[in-house]
């Protein structure tokens, strides 16, 4: 472009200054996806009220699917089992996250990097790893632990039912309480605490310091942890699944997959769809809470100077306390529930550790893994692990600069899509795009059985996290480079390229390998769209725990953790430069 | 150790016994069909099978079979395993997906005969002239509806862990006593209810009374291939445990296992093939079919699934165990094929509100 060119192009606005291809693309790439975002939650509503298989044209419509679900007892019953569990996910992981959040952020605890390493090492971890593992130590009658406990105490009754939505949401609590600790942190670490140093220096005392000044202040960022949590509680698989289905136990995740994967007939869609409804419904009413709490956070703010750091609380004698608590969250939580499934893996049946159950130790059930499977699983997994990061990071920029860079009117519109996806439990995607793909798309492009399918949902599903991530960073940015750019000739495509995603290449680099681990464990959204085309290998882990028991499962869930282990380290390894850079 | 030292003669041992009777079977002439079908077979080069790990044999079974396909019929198929949820449910993906224009997940189904009573409305599965291959095997006994093939027998029992049951019940009564309360595992599917609430069996109003009392006792739902979870003590018990093969099995492989059939289910139903409309691969899969119920592919069933097989084939052992307890008791069991099923209304009405009540624990 030459100088003669640029000086006769209008003076540009802020706006989105100018309609090239690359202005073209960010606009098709958000409106496509918010339409595809808006899509599932329509079908669901849509086959909620039709009568008839979906593709019938002569289907009529009616409450009838209404009727069923609400005038089932079963219903309710699974819809307070999903509720007690996901309360006491919450109470579980904010009594273990809050305090550790706390710790390593208001105390001058020694060790603070280690912590803050494990935490976000053991959110890695899934979550059917654990459940096997709490299932062979508090299981009423086979677990090590409840056998322990009553042959020292002399009882015939197990102490611990870890087959009880109690149990299940101690398990998912523990697995959730990195989440806790990751959110809260945050919070901890922005507040000003000019307020508490008052407070002391006004005589008032620790616990009345806490009750009446940290907690109110930390109030909103902790509901916000809350709320994601509760939601990933009310649709996780995994620990109910492995858990709670085979006794008898069912939550919102296992019964929808009871209904769209049933014994006795075709899938149910439309109790699973009416069912759905509701939960969107829920999950509107408490976002809307959730907002008008977030809208009166203001109240919560007060003004200091700037660069004010506060004092940090001397723990003092109370350290090696504050360790003592969180090695026992670790090995709750994590290592004691790991080497119970390495135990299980060597064993031809599983039973407690004895000299007679040494005696039977066996690989056998390494050696009689469906390989060929597992590679395809692996090599499905791999390909899943490079494009969601990538493709939902891509999205994410295209979200935030419409949102933030653009004057569209109702730009604001595409943010709360883009945000959908943390609101509505992600399962209830899941059965959108299972219709979606079945019944919009089958005679356009047949998605269903291959990894696409699995691509969108994975996309979608974590288009929320990514488009906070590149909101925020964007926020930061100055306008000034940009304009100064378009004054120059740059086009959007140059901008975004070369200016913008420099800038942003730390927070994409760590987004991209955070997104890329959860997907490498995601099970509750591949369950309920893998076929034996389309297997990732958590799914294969979950088809050996129903197919071939829990031998062979535990023996690919250990291969799967070690293969985690690099892209682990990885993560951990820039995650550390990043603070490294931000702390220089 | 001594298990795995056991499974390695055992496996050797059915090597060499396959590899001896290969000679023999190869001796057979192929049929003209079954010659075209090999050709046919070969053109599609792969089958994929999707069921349990303990249904004939998972991955390593899909391996002999591949191998001794290509020893007996010069087959060059490869054939996949992977691991299946229940039958019903694999049963039910086929039809989902054939109603909606998908591939099968299995080029062969393999269920039981309510799974293909159930799954006949849907017109799913292919025709096959099997006697045109296998004229003295495929009898009018074996094949039903030009479709389906009997690969073998099912008990209806229960499978009991010797190590922790409190005692070995007799009766089904048996078990609605109080020391089996919070010990016992059912199947989420009711398996086996539809013949027990039949008119030749118990009838509805006693499998429904007995049901509602049974739910109290019961602590959980299996799969009925779930064997190392009644060995780990989680269960004591699986009532009923569709068929009896993965007790058996168990107890073929040395482990604490009883497996209780008693005169009130002195009926027996069937395991069979089929091969879906929606097959990728289906005359791979026949070929398939056609080895496991050749004489040497009934041999490997019954070595993988506890000694049985289909009980009215020449030297079948579980044909001796059936003749013996028709002796035993002086009543004859009832043969609970496709058509039995589809007959079986009552029963199948029954079988769902069992099933309710023992899932949901009403």
């Amino acid at each position: 472009m030459t100088m003669d060119a640029t000086a006769q192009s209008p003076i540009r606005t802020p706006v989105l200054q100018r309609f090239d291809r690359s202005t073209l693309l960010i606009f098709v790439i958000v409106f496509s996806l918010s339409l595809l975002i808006l899509t599932f939650p329509i079908i669901i509503f849509w086959l909620s009220f039709r009568i008839g298989r979906p593709i019938d044209p002569n289907a009529t419509y009616s409450f009838a699917h209404y009727i069923k679900v609400f005038g089932d007892p079963f219903a309710y019953k699974v819809l307070l089992n999903t509720l007690g569990f996901a309360l006491t996910t919450l109470v579980v992981s904010l009594s273990f996250g809050l305090p550790c959040a706390w710790l390593v952020e208001r105390t001058n605890l020694p060790g603070k990097p280690i912590l803050y390493t494990l935490m976000t090492i053991g959110l890695l971890l899934p979550g059917f790893a654990t459940a096997m593992g709490w299932l062979f130590l508090m299981h009423p009658r086979i677990g090590i632990i409840n056998a322990m406990l009553k042959s020292f105490l002399g009882l015939d009754f197990p102490i611990f039912n870890i087959t009880s939505i109690i149990g299940m949401g101690w398990v998912e609590g523990l697995s959730l309480t990195p989440v806790a600790f990751i959110m809260t942190a945050a919070v901890f670490r922005s507040m000003d605490l000019s307020l508490e140093e008052s407070a002391q220096m006004s005589g008032a005392d620790f616990r009345t310091i806490t009750r009446r000044i940290t907690l109110p202040l930390a109030w909103p960022g902790i509901l916000a942890a809350g709320i994601y949590i509760f939601t990933i509680g009310f649709a996780t698989f995994d620990v109910p699944a492995i858990i709670g289905w085979s006794n008898r136990i069912f939550t919102f995740s296992t019964y929808m997959v009871t209904q769209l994967s049933p014994d006795d007939g075709l899938p149910q869609y439309g109790p699973a769809t009416a069912l759905s409804t509701l939960v969107i419904a829920m999950a509107g009413a408490l976002s809307f809470w959730y907002g008008r709490l977030q809208s009166r956070a203001h109240r919560y703010q007060i003004v200091t100077g700037k660069g004010y750091r506060p004092r940090l609380i001397e723990l003092g004698r109370a350290a090696p306390l504050a360790w003592l608590f969180l090695i026992s969250y670790f090995l709750l939580s994590k290592l004691i529930p790991l080497l119970i499934v390495i135990w299980a893996s060597i064993l031809p049946y599983f039973q407690p550790p004895s000299i007679e159950a040494l005696s039977l130790l066996t690989l056998k059930h390494f050696n009689s893994l469906p390989w060929g499977l597992v590679l395809e699983g692996l090599k499905n997994t791999t390909i899943l692990v490079f494009l969601t990061p990538s493709v939902t990071l891509i999205c994410a920029i295209a979200f935030s600069w419409l949102v933030l860079r653009s004057k569209i009117p109702g730009r604001g519109f595409f943010d709360f899509v883009a945000f959908l996806p943390h609101a509505i439990p992600n399962i209830v995607f899941g059965i959108g795009v299972l219709l979606f793909a079945l019944y919009v798309m089958r005679g356009i492009a047949p998605i269903f059985g291959t990894i696409w399918i699995l691509l969108i949902i994975f996309v979608v599903g974590r288009l929320s996290y990514a488009t906070r991530m590149t909101n925020g960073t964007m926020m930061q940015i100055h306008k000034d480079l940009e304009e100064s750019a378009q004054m120059s000739g740059a086009s959007t495509g140059t901008i975004l390229t070369r200016i913008i995603g420099p800038l942003l290449r730390p927070t994409l680099i760590y987004a991209w390998l955070w997104i890329a681990l959860i997907t490498f464990r995601e099970l509750t959204l591949a369950v309920l769209l893998t076929t034996r085309d389309n297997m990732t290998l958590p799914v294969v882990v979950w088809s050996l725990w129903v197919a071939s028991g829990f031998g062979q499962a535990a023996a690919l869930t250990l291969i799967l953790l070690v293969i985690m282990i690099p892209i682990v380290w990885l993560y951990w390894w820039v995650a550390r430069k990043m603070s490294l850079s931000q702390a220089g | 150790m001594k298990k795995n030292l056991k499974a390695a003669a055992a496996l050797t041992s059915l090597a060499l016994a396959v590899s001896c009777f290969s000679s023999s079977v190869q001796a057979q002439e192929m049929t003209p069909a079954l010659k075209e079908l090999v050709a046919a077979a070969n053109k599609e080069r792969e089958i994929i099978v999707t069921w349990s790990a303990d249904t004939l044999g998972g991955a390593e079974g899909a391996k002999l079979f591949e191998e001794r396909m290509a020893k007996l019929y010069g087959a060059s198929v490869k054939v996949t395993w992977s691991p299946g949820r229940s039958m019903p449910e694999v049963g039910n993906e086929i039809a989902m997906r054939y109603t909606n224009g998908l591939p099968s997940p299995s080029d062969v189904y393999y269920g039981f005969s309510r799974n293909m009573a159930d799954l006949i409305q849907y017109d799913l599965f292919l025709k096959t002239p099997w006697k045109d291959y296998s004229p003295d095997r495929m009898t009018n006994e074996i094949v039903e509806k030009d479709t389906f093939v009997k690969i073998q027998t099912a008990y209806t029992g229960f499978a009991v862990s010797n190590k922790y049951a409190p005692y070995i019940p007799k009766s089904l009564e048996d078990l609605l006593k109080p020391e089996w309360k919070g010990k016992v595992a059912t199947t989420s599917y009711g398996a086996g209810f539809e013949m027990l609430s039949s008119t030749d069996m118990w009838g509805p109003d006693k499998t429904v009374e007995w049901a509602k009392a049974f739910s109290g006792q019961v602590s959980g739902l299996l799969r009925c291939s779930d064997m190392d979870r009644l060995l780990s003590g989680e269960f004591a018990a699986l009532v009923t445990d569709c068929g009896g093969t993965s007790a058996m099995q168990a107890i073929a492989d040395g482990y604490p296992m009883t497996h209780v059939i008693t005169p009130e289910t002195a009926i027996v139903s069937f395991f069979y093939v089929a091969v879906p409309k929606n097959s990728a691969h289906p005359n791979a899969a026949r070929l398939l079919s056609v080895y496991l119920l050749s004489d040497e592919g009934q041999r490997n069933i019954s070595k993988m699934r506890g000694g049985m097989d289909v009980h009215f084939l020449p030297n079948s052992k579980t044909g001796e165990r059936i003749h013996k307890l028709e002796a035993e008791w002086g009543k004859k069991f009832v043969n609970a094929d496709i058509d039995w099923q589809l007959k079986n209304e009552i029963g199948n009405k029954t079988q769902r509100i069992v099933k309710d009540i023992l899932t949901r624990g009403k």
